[in-house]
């Protein structure tokens, strides 16, 4: 990629803190209504912060934590992206989504087969992790940065495999207009509540919207029976998703299975141990070496500490051999461990690939969903 | 009071009817009545207990001995439904969501396939002649039809096994003892079912009018193999195809008001094709609301006023089922007329289920 040749910018992952609540407030304000799982309120984005923190602190992990980290380039202080992990998936209540299941209608006497789309609702991903709340600055949309944001939470899962599951799912905003109507919800949904979505979001008031599938039936739904619109709806990606999705369709996540049961995007979900950046991470002794580390030639890594409050995540460029990862003076310091410790390092063979600054994700794999 | 002599077109009241298993020679007659392919699927030879056709003509007095009178109507019992090829009907439900603190209540109708009524026993096919009979003569016959139907069907289950049937405690045949009309749902003029537009239609994009001409009735069972497995919420259909679930077409109001009075009512079930209801029937409640009973026929010479009774005879050594002038004497037998027994091929002493009918 050319867009950083002059000067290559680093970027560091770390726990939000307390102090992040105007950044926080930044992000959820500018989602559109059922994109986030930030609500767009001052009381509960502290409160949410509070709970990171704390499930960052406790020794004693029960399950409900959610964990929200903050991404900043390295030598700046602004925080640039957020994103997070829930332990557990509807912990304390069950987490709907709709499986996809195809059977084929078959009468041998007319001499036909059909094969026939189902929605079905199930709770399959109930108590599994769940990647949560990915927000981007716009500016850094086309940067390495969003790589980041993203797959450094698989290193983190990874250093802390006692306090997760072993399964990995994350939700994909679906299609909605700005005012939050979604043709999904407006074909199934409303038949059983009579208003739109954004109602039903207010309505509900922050509860868990499992109660609102314990009102669905629990009959599959034909998808032929519904309108065009609704169906084609069915796996597709809200715009503001598509990032975010690129990342999880590159991790190897399965991405053809469920679907929200709201809007219809795309719930993706894989065993953790066998996502790209899991799988190829290594445990190496990380060095400072400023003589290597601006060479063009030398890969992006993603170097994570095994500390867990003090989590750190850097992406850089860097030299690798079998033992030992030598990091730039920046990076090295922004990691915060001494030289010599344990660090898990996962290359970035994605940036390679990364688009044109002016291009968006591939829209052949966006299409992959259905 | 005298039988009427006048023709048939116009003599229902006061004219004895006969209703009597189809023969070889009634299918000339019947084609007036009935679609060429309902016809073709008559086979008199092969009428048997499961699949028995009756045609209703009309007894006068000019008739006895000469031509063979017109046949005026038609009707076919089918017992044992569904055990040769199965027979699917939706089950219409209901399924109720409610969230108490949200003021949230939604009960919502729900569609099941399935096939419910195998083993009942079916009236179809009922038809009069619109040509031959005025409106008011077309409901009496379509009346004395199904009466002349449930008393063949009482009749049956009255029959020697019945005793030890109706002992066993299992009642393991009882769909056998409930009767079935599908009466026709909503359609356009071109026969097109809204209900078919909003279900079926997404299951089997064929051409039902070449699958119905070449499967006759069956094409529904064919098609009911690529018809969803799995409840459905009515309510995710198109509103025409909900409006149509469980209406009746208005060509069926006089037969439906018929089955009401017999004592039938919609039952839970619609048709696959166009949601048309389906009546339904115990055979032993319609048996009480009949007030048949079985008594000892008597011929008389001297005629007293009395009302009009339909009897059946048993099946075997009588198979026709007659409506005529009679009365119940003081001794509980039924007296008839001697000239009316003459014609009709009744002899005194036989036992007969009889019914008031009132025409």
């Amino acid at each position: 990629m050319n867009q950083m040749t002059s000067e290559p910018v680093s970027f560091l992952l770390r726990p939000c803190n307390l102090d992040d609540l105007p950044a926080l407030e930044r992000f959820a304000a500018a989602s559109p209504v059922g994109i986030t799982t930030l609500p767009n309120n001052r009381t509960a984005l502290a409160d949410r912060l509070a709970r990171s923190c704390h499930a960052f602190a406790t020794d004693d992990a029960s399950g409900e934590e959610i964990y929200l980290f903050a991404l900043q380039a390295i030598g700046s202080d602004k925080v640039i992206g957020i994103s997070g992990i829930a332990a557990r998936a509807g912990f304390s209540d069950r987490f709907y989504s709709f499986r996809n299941e195809f059977v084929v209608h078959r009468s041998s006497a007319l001499g036909v087969s059909t094969r026939v789309h189902t929605l079905h609702l199930c709770h399959d991903l109930t108590d599994v992790s769940l990647l949560i709340s990915f927000h981007i600055d716009a500016a850094y949309a086309e940067t390495l940065a969003p790589q980041l944001l993203s797959r450094a939470r698989l290193l983190f899962l990874a250093q802390h495999p006692e306090r997760f599951a072993d399964r990995l799912a994350a939700e994909s905003a679906g299609i909605a207009d700005d005012n939050g109507r979604c043709p999904l919800w407006d074909a199934v949904g409303r038949r059983f509540f009579d208003m739109d979505y954004p109602a039903v979001e207010r309505l509900t008031g922050g509860r868990s919207k499992s109660f609102i599938a314990d009102l669905m039936p629990p009959s599959p739904v034909y998808v032929p029976l519904l309108p065009e619109e609704a169906q084609w709806a069915i796996g597709q990606l809200h715009p503001v998703a598509q990032l975010p999705f690129s990342i999880l369709l590159d991790e190897g996540f399965d991405t053809d299975t469920y679907v929200d049961i709201f809007d219809g995007g795309p719930t993706v979900q894989e065993r953790i141990a066998m996502l790209k950046t899991v799988s190829r991470a290594r445990v190496l002794a990380v060095q400072c070496d400023d003589q290597h580390s601006h060479s063009h030639a030398l890969g992006w890594q993603m170097i994570a500490s095994a500390a867990r409050a003090d989590f750190r995540a850097v992406l850089t460029q860097a030299f690798v051999t079998a033992q030992a990862v030598n990091l730039g003076q920046a990076a090295f310091a922004a990691l915060g461990v001494a030289a010599g410790m344990p660090v898990r390092v996962a290359e970035l063979d994605f940036a390679d690939d990364l688009p044109a600054p002016s291009g968006s994700v591939d829209t052949k794999k966006m299409g992959a969903t259905r | 009071m005298n039988s009427s002599t006048n023709s048939s077109t116009n003599s229902s009241i006061n004219t004895i009817w006969q209703m009597r298993p189809v023969q070889s020679n009634d299918i000339a007659a019947l084609s007036s009545l009935l679609a060429q392919a309902t016809l073709e699927a008559i086979d008199p030879a092969e009428q048997n207990c499961d699949d028995q056709w009756l045609v209703a003509l009309p007894i006068t007095a000019s008739t006895s001995g000469a031509s063979e009178p017109s046949i005026l109507g038609c009707i076919r019992i089918r017992r044992n439904i569904g055990l040769a090829q199965p027979r699917y009907w939706y089950h219409v439900g209901s399924v109720v969501h409610a969230a108490p603190d949200l003021g949230l209540f939604h009960r919502q109708q729900t569609l099941l396939l399935g096939n419910d009524h195998t083993g009942c026993t079916e009236l179809s096919d009922i038809c009069t002649s619109s040509q031959q009979l005025a409106a008011s003569q077309q409901s009496m016959l379509t009346r004395l039809l199904i009466k002349a139907a449930l008393l063949r069907v009482q009749q049956d289950s009255l029959g020697p096994q019945n005793e030890t049937r109706m002992q066993s405690a299992a009642m393991a045949q009882a769909s056998a003892d409930r009767v079935i009309v599908g009466l026709p749902g909503l359609s356009d003029c071109a026969g097109v079912a809204p209900f078919w537009q909003g279900l079926g239609r997404h299951f089997y994009t064929g051409d039902v009018r070449l699958a119905q001409a070449r499967f006759g009735e069956a094409w529904l069972s064919h098609v009911a193999a690529l018809l969803p497995r799995h409840p459905l919420v009515a309510s995710l259909l198109d509103e025409s195809a909900q409006a149509a679930i469980g209406a009746m077409h208005a060509d069926a109001n006089l037969l439906c008001e018929v089955l009401i009075e017999a004592g039938m009512r919609a039952g839970e079930h619609v048709s696959l094709y166009d949601a048309g209801p389906v009546y339904e029937g115990h055979t032993a409640l319609l048996r009480e609301l009949s007030g048949a009973c079985q008594r000892r026929l008597v011929l008389a010479e001297q005629w007293e006023a009395g009302g009009w009774y339909l009897l059946a005879g048993d099946a075997t050594n009588y198979p026709q089922l007659c409506l005529l002038p009679a009365c119940v004497n003081a001794q509980g037998e039924l007296q008839i007329r001697a000239a009316d027994a003459q014609r009709l091929g009744l002899r005194t002493g036989a036992q007969v289920l009889a019914e008031a009918f009132r025409i």
